[in-house]
């Protein structure tokens, strides 16, 4: 990170490999639309770039780092066309490719059992897409991207304490909505 | 469902996470423009420069140290060499004692 700060190219391209599935991840679970996620993660590996010798080692990971800066810049996003972007059918896509992977390699019975599986997979992604944002961030966070809680509050800008409880109740909603 | 069957199903989400495309990093690298920062600082600051820098400015730090020291050992002479040789002056520098007639 040092490096990179010092403006080498080389340093950051490592960087770059070493966390863009992540935070890829991460932009395609918080605006559900391919395009605005390679938009919204080049953005955030522009800011990286132009500001890296503010990064403070002592405060945080560099992914956690990058993870907040890529979430700012969704918030700046979102705040600017002030319409939420559609669920869109891509999102569809992996559970979809998920039950073709299934029905090729699976017995008839396994079959079955992995359809039921894909499915349920799929009606969680839904229902993840349609939580209110900062709900759909925590648990994004927390579960599909692995930070700790106090990561999390680090990158939404809330109090440990203001995460978990955010965290508590985006697994209701999520829950509640499953089972409608 | 419950707390468990979540974790199950999120666990497998999880484990879809989608790849950035290939594409996307030579986009990223292909547009990074030239860093924000201070020229001069920049320069001063950057690691083949400071060293030399300093060392530069070394002598020049060592030379006004010990000119000032040499000053102020010339300064104490001339003052007891005055003392000596002129009663109204030394009396002003306060080290001389002065006897009335």
């Amino acid at each position: 990170m040092q490096r990179a700060a010092d403006g080498d190219q080389k340093a950051f391209a490592e960087l770059v490999s070493r966390h863009i599935d992540s935070l890829y991840g991460y932009a395609r679970r918080l605006c559900y639309n391919d395009t605005m996620a390679e938009d919204l993660v080049q953005d955030t590996w522009l800011a990286a770039w132009q500001h890296a010798q503010r990064y403070r080692p002592e405060k945080s990971a560099v992914s956690t780092w990058l993870h907040r800066i890529l979430h700012n810049r969704f918030i700046d996003h979102t705040r600017r066309r002030a319409t939420r972007t559609e669920h869109s059918g891509s999102a569809t896509d992996m559970p979809a490719t998920a039950l073709e992977i299934a029905t090729l390699e699976a017995s008839a019975q396994e079959q079955a059992r992995q359809l039921e599986q894909a499915q349920m997979v799929a009606r969680l992604d839904q229902c993840l897409g349609e939580l209110p944002e900062q709900q759909r961030a925590a648990v994004t966070l927390t579960h599909l991207q692995g930070f700790s809680n106090r990561d999390v509050a680090h990158i939404l800008g809330l109090s440990v304490r203001a995460t978990e409880s955010l965290l508590a109740r985006a697994r209701r909603t999520l829950r509640e909505r499953f089972s409608e | 469902m419950d707390d468990d069957q979540m974790d199950q199903l999120l666990r497998q989400l999880q484990a879809q996470q989608p790849s950035a495309p290939g594409y996307l990093r030579s986009r990223i690298m292909a547009n990074l423009p030239e860093q924000e920062r201070p020229e001069v600082a920049a320069a001063v600051w950057s690691k083949p420069l400071w060293k030399p820098a300093i060392a530069a400015c070394l002598p020049l730090v060592i030379g006004f140290i010990t000119g000032v020291v040499s000053t102020d050992v010339d300064q104490q002479n001339v003052s007891h060499w005055y003392a000596s040789a002129d009663p109204v002056y030394a009396d002003t520098l306060g080290d001389y004692e002065y006897v009335e007639d």
